[in-house]
Parts: structure tokens; sequence; C-alpha cells
């Protein structure tokens, strides 16, 4: 089922690229959380659904697109990220990987089955549909396009926080080695509950995105799908390491999106966990985590 | 009650043995529990689950007595990814149960009188192996004397079996694919609109048309339901003179059409047939926009027929054909049971909104259930499905009759409609259609202006 048309290579080639930039976005707050404090998130895709929420309620609303929206959605999983480690996630900081697992399921189930009893299973949307950029024969979903910018926007702003700022230099200080830095005067606890209301934050940001960039529809279940992906970029482009993420993002949305023009549409996700399975055979630490 | 009781119990304890250090402060910012405290916690859970299950035994109803009523029961998808069709279903048949109830229930011969109904259902979370679960729970601890089936073929496949390993009749009111009747199974019985005719009206009403629209693009999930629904379009389209110049798969959750899209772009497919369920449906029509793929007939399956894709797409919705298994403005005269009508009015006063067609086939599984109890004047599964492989009537769902041997329904055929102006209206067959249907539709350039 190959067609080899040239306009088509460029069309994937595009569209794998955007793709790439939302997913990076979508995992950059799983690797930040996990690097800095080691919890594994697996309500991730939850936290994925309440920020695209957040984006639906303000449009609906307040009529504001969902990216210039992104601000409110940013503050707003902030402080629910904050909440989330104070009450739950605190308690299992040092205890063994399997504890924040289950925590975080946990999490995972309450939010998700709350959302469905709160808003019910219709699915919603968000009518902002402008027509594609057209640049030859090669068509630009507006939507998608916006998406990338500004996801590559915000992973810049993270940068810039992470290595230009006094409490971005703690936050990585704590992830390189927690005790060393409680020996430098860095308030630990203080550092967890910032870096992981701050990942939270980016996760609903990108829940945001999704909304224009990959997913017209909204419902409950809507970031399960995504949460899978997530963990293989992450694993893929170093855990720990957001910059790490971004590539894995463009990698995987790359390839997802070429072997689905080329070769298989059902075959793409196939091939994600292939290279996943691969990244852990081969160089577990990922592309661009330390070598160990 | 006893056991929140006992989680208030523990919740002193913690609280008193911190009590010295700030309390509420250092509750939560402890990091951890001592050894007492943990046995201490444990053993209350463990007392609490005892007295807790020992409580609801001793308080639950005792069993009715022999045969007082007729036990029916099924799963249904409530959670997970069938849960709005899912809930839709299972209105539709407890608004059957409270009717027939309301009259004082079935009339079986065999008990002289009417029984009253009592239908046991359980969430199994859009999960097969939860549903296989579950109906052998329904067969075998709650002694139902028949089954109705889950929501969606990929769970009626899997759940059937086991209704027919206990020899329970299963009205399988909301699986279409004829696999699921070609296994041989003696129980199980089909409402809808087998999945492989799903397209049958799209492509009789094309062939209607001048000029007559030549090339077929069919796009398919990898579901069972969607498989079928597309060979099917595809023979169907072979035999009426159509070409169909592509046809291709994609998983169900795919982010992105537009592999698929672009090539029926490119090869100028003029029908595009989806065999879609919701999301997918929304993402096809979005992207074909985004692409600028233009053909003169959508026509997709389940997501077009529901409010959310008027509500999630805006005016993108318009001119989208849906193949509709039923609407309430189908012009059916029933031989027993409310009209299509009456139907909705009821629907609409006990849920507050117009049903769908799976409240109505649900409904319908429900009445052909209670027409073969009564037309066999017997509770016994046998008797009555061998009076249902002769019966054949008309209901509030449209003409209704099986293949005696399968159970596969070969009456039924799905109705053609149409976005129009924001409202969806029936559009062919043109003899119970509301509506003129509109052709071709224009393009996105057209449509911008």
């Amino acid at each position: 089922m190959m067609i080899l048309e040239t306009p088509l290579i460029f069309q994937a080639i595009v569209m794998g690229i955007l793709l790439g930039g939302i997913y990076g976005m979508i995992s950059i707050g799983l690797t930040l959380i996990f690097g800095v404090m080691e919890v594994i998130n697996v309500a991730h895709g939850a936290f994925l659904m309440l920020g695209a929420y957040m984006s639906y309620w303000t449009f609906l609303f307040l009529g504001v697109n969902p990216l210039i929206s992104l601000p409110l959605s940013f503050l707003l999983s902030f402080i629910i990220g904050a909440g989330v480690y104070l009450l739950f996630i605190r308690r299992v900081i040092g205890a063994p990987p399997l504890m924040s697992l289950l925590l975080t399921y946990g999490l995972s189930v309450f939010i998700l089955n709350s959302a469905l009893l709160a808003w019910g299973p219709t699915y919603r949307g968000i009518l902002w549909a402008p027509p594609p950029i057209v640049i030859g024969e090669v068509h630009v979903p507006t939507g998608r396009l916006g998406a990338c910018i500004v996801a590559l926007a915000s992973s810049a702003l993270l940068h810039i926080f992470l290595y230009k700022t006094h409490i971005g230099k703690s936050i990585r200080a704590v992830a390189q080695d927690r005790q060393a830095a409680a020996l430098m005067g860095v308030d630990v606890d203080r550092i967890f509950i910032t870096a992981f209301a701050i990942g939270i934050a980016i996760v609903g940001m990108a829940g945001s995105l999704i909304t224009v960039g990959t997913e017209p529809s909204i419902q409950p279940y809507m970031g399960e799908w995504y949460t899978l992906r997530a963990f293989t970029i992450v694993v893929l482009g170093g855990l720990g390491s957001p910059t790490g993420a971004l590539v894995g993002g463009f990698i995987i949305g790359l390839i997802e999106t070429l072997i689905a023009y080329f070769i298989h549409p059902v075959l793409s996700p196939a091939i994600s966990f292939i290279i996943l399975v691969l990244t852990l055979l081969i160089r577990p630490s990922g592309i661009l985590g330390e070598a160990q | 009650m006893v056991l929140i009781l006992n989680i208030i119990e523990s919740f002193i304890k913690i609280f008193n043995n911190s009590k010295n250090e700030k309390g509420l402060r250092k509750m939560l910012s402890s990091r951890a529990i001592t050894k007492m405290q943990a046995i201490a916690i444990i053993a209350v859970v463990i007392i609490a689950a005892i007295v807790g299950s020992l409580a609801y035994y001793i308080s639950a109803p005792p069993p009715p007595p022999k045969k007082e009523e007729i036990v029916i029961g099924c799963s249904i998808g409530l959670t997970g990814r069938y849960a709005e069709t899912g809930r839709f279903c299972l209105n539709g048949i407890m608004l059957w149960s409270e009717w027939i109830n309301a009259q004082g229930g079935i009339y079986v011969k065999e008990y002289g009188r009417k029984l009253p109904v009592r239908i046991i259902y359980y969430d199994d979370k859009s999960e097969k192996e939860t549903a296989v679960k579950l109906y052998e729970k329904l067969c075998t601890e709650d002694k139902v004397d028949f089954t109705l089936g889950p929501y969606a073929s990929d769970m009626v496949f899997a759940a059937s079996p086991i209704s027919d390993k206990y020899k329970r009749i299963c009205i399988s009111y909301m699986g279409a694919s004829e696999s699921i009747f070609e296994r041989g199974l003696k129980y199980v019985i089909g409402v809808l609109t087998p999945a492989s005719l799903y397209f049958d009206t799209t492509l009789r009403m094309a062939a209607t048309l001048d000029p007559k629209p030549r090339t077929v693009a069919i796009l398919h999930t990898t579901e069972l339901f969607s498989i079928t629904a597309a060979k099917g379009a595809e023979k169907i389209a072979k035999e009426l003179g159509f070409e169909v110049v592509y046809m291709e798969g994609y998983e169900k959750d795919a982010k992105d059409l537009t592999p698929l899209l672009s090539k029926a772009k490119a090869l100028k497919a003029e029908i595009l047939l989806g065999a879609t369920y919701f999301p997918d449906s929304v993402l096809m029509v979005r992207q074909c926009k985004e692409i600028d793929y233009n053909p003169k007939i959508y026509s997709l399956l389940i997501g077009p027929l529901l409010k959310d894709f008027y509500d999630v797409l805006g005016k993108d919705a318009e001119y989208v054909f849906g193949s509709s298994e039923w609407e309430v403005g189908a012009g059916y005269k029933p031989d027993f049971g409310p009209t299509p009508k009456e139907f909705a009015e009821m629907h609409v006063k006990r849920y507050g909104y117009i049903p769908s067609y799976h409240a109505a086939a649900a409904f319908a599984g429900c009445l052909i259930l209670q027409k073969g109890i009564e037309e066999a004047g017997s509770l016994d599964n046998d008797k009555v499905r061998e009076t249902l492989g002769k019966l054949k009537f008309t209901t509030l769902y449209g003409p209704w009759q099986i293949d005696p041997k399968t159970g596969l329904q070969i009456a039924h055929r799905n109705v053609l409609t149409q976005w129009q102006k924001g409202k969806l209206v029936v559009v062919y067959p043109y003899e119970i259609a509301e509506a003129k249907l509109l052709y071709p539709t224009p393009t996105w350039a057209e449509r911008a202006k």
C-alpha cells in the first residue's frame, strides 16, 4: 500500500515534526518529575485530560482560544500539582518505586472517575478549526502548527528557567544529588513541591495543546492513550532529561508518521514499542540520559 | 456505616500518636508511621472488612421465592470507552422493564398469569474479560432466566458463548457483526442490521444519484464491527457498479488519519465511507478539511448519529451522512408495543432527552424476548428460542426476523440520515424520508465563503 508521491513525503515530514513537538511537550512533565524526585507518575494521562477540560471550559465561557488561554491552564495545573504533592506524593518520596506507582495509579483512577462523574462521558470539542496553511502541495494544519510552536516556546522557557534562574538551578542540583544539594543549603522539600507542581503544570499545558493539535474530542478517558506514548518517549530520550524528552518526541513523532504514510497506519504504535524495547536493550539510559 | 466509623477511628489513632508534635501539620508532613500504628491500621481494616461483610449479608433481602418473577441479566459498559452509549442502552432496557411491569409483567401460559420482570445489570467497564466473568456470574450465581448482550460487537462476541454454555438466550441488541452468529451458537439472537449491510443504504442511495459518483474509498478501524462493515461495503459497491479505489484500516485510537485521507484524495475517491466509531469520525472530517480533501459524499458510522458530533464539529458536520439503525422520525408501524413516536415520548418523559437508536434497539430487544416468551407460553429457553426462529413481525425498531439456524437478523435495514442546518434528518429510503438529501457536498473552499 505504498504510494510514493513527492508532495506526500513533505506532507508526512511536516505532520511528523509537528506531532513530535507536541509529543515532546507531553513527555517533558513526566521526565522532569522522575528526574527530580524519582516518582513514576502513572496519572500522567489524567492530568493531561484535566488540562484539556480547562481549555474547553475557558473556550466555552470566555471564548478564548486554547493557545492563548495556556497560562491559565498552567496556573491551575500548578496549583493542582502542588496540592497533589502535599497531600499524597510527599509520602512516597524515598520509598521504593512500587509505592509511587501504586499511589499515582490510584490517583489516576480517582481523577478519571471523578471526571466521569462530574462531566459525564459526553464527547466535547473546541469549535476552532481555522483553514490549513497551504504551502505548495503541503497542507499544514493550523491547529497543530500553533500547538507545536507553543510547545517549542514553552520548552525554551523551561530551559531558561532551569538554567538561568536560582530555583531552576536548585531543581537541577536536587535532581543530580539530593543530599549534596541539601548540604549546600537547598530546601529540598520546597524544591520538590515546586518541581512537581511545574511538572504537572506542563502536563496541563500539554493537555490544552492536544485539544487543537491532535484530539478534537474531549472526554474523561482521552489522556490514557498518551500516557503510554509519553513513557516510551521518556525512556527513549533519557529519564530525567527535558531536552531528551523533546528529542525523543520528535523521533517518535516522525517515525510514527512516516510509517503510517508509507508502510501501514496500523503499524505505527507497534513501531513505537519496538523502539522502546530496542532502547532498553541497547542503551537503557536513553539518548540524552547519563550512561550507567 | 460501620466501615466509616472504623476509618475515623484509625485516623484518630494516628492523630493521637502525633499529638505531641503540632497535630495536623505533623500529620500532613509525617513521612512514615511506626510499626504499632501500622499493625493498628491493618487490624482495624481487617475488622472493618469482616464486620462490614457480615452486616451486608445479614441485612441483605431474602432471595425471592421460586418463579414470582422473570429475571433477565446483562452487563453493559458504563465506564470505559463505551460509557456514553452503554448508558443509552441501559436506559432503554430499564424503560422497557418499567413499561412491562406497569402492565403487570409478561403473560406466561405455563404459569397461567403475568410475571413481572427484574433486570440485573453490571458494569463490564467496556472490557471483554470483565464481561465474560460477569456473564458467568449472571448465569451461575444470579441464576437469571434470560440474558441480554453487552454493548458492542466485540463484547457480544466474547460474552455470548458464556450464555450459550448455560443454555440461556442472549439477545444481542447491540452486536451487529455476522461473525457473532457464525460460530454455531444456539442461543444468540440478533436485532440490529448485520454489520456487513451498514453501508448498503448509502451505496444504494448513491446509485440513484445523477450524475452517479464512480469511485469509493473505504476506511475502517481494526475492530470487528468496522472490518465487517467495510468488507460488506466493498462487496455491495462492486455489485452496484462502483469502483473501490482504496481500502485501508487504521488503529481505533489513531490521532492522525491524514496518511489515509491523503491517499484517498490522491486517488480522487468521490465517495468516502468511514467505518468509524465516534472520535475517529470527528477526526476524519476535521482532517479532510485540513488537507482539503473534498469527497462528494461523506458517509460515516456511529459518530454522525450522536448530537455530540455537531457539538464538536459545528458547521463542519453539515452534509455528512450517517447510516443509522433507527431514528425517531422513521415511520414504522409496529405489530405490538409502542410506535417510534410513543417510545420517544416515554423516553423523554422518563430521562429528559430524545432517545438514540441504542435505547430503541435495547427496548426492542426486550420486546422481542417478551414476544418470544408470550408465544412460546413458557420460560424454557429452548422453547422460546425455537419460537423466535419461526416468528416475523415489526416493532418500533422496524422489521424483525431471524435465520432460525444461526439467529442472524435478516429483515432489518438501516436508514440514511444527513446533517442539515444543525439537524439530523432521515433522507433515505425515500419512502420514509423526512427531508430531501443534499448532494454533492460543497468543497471546503466553497463552504468557507
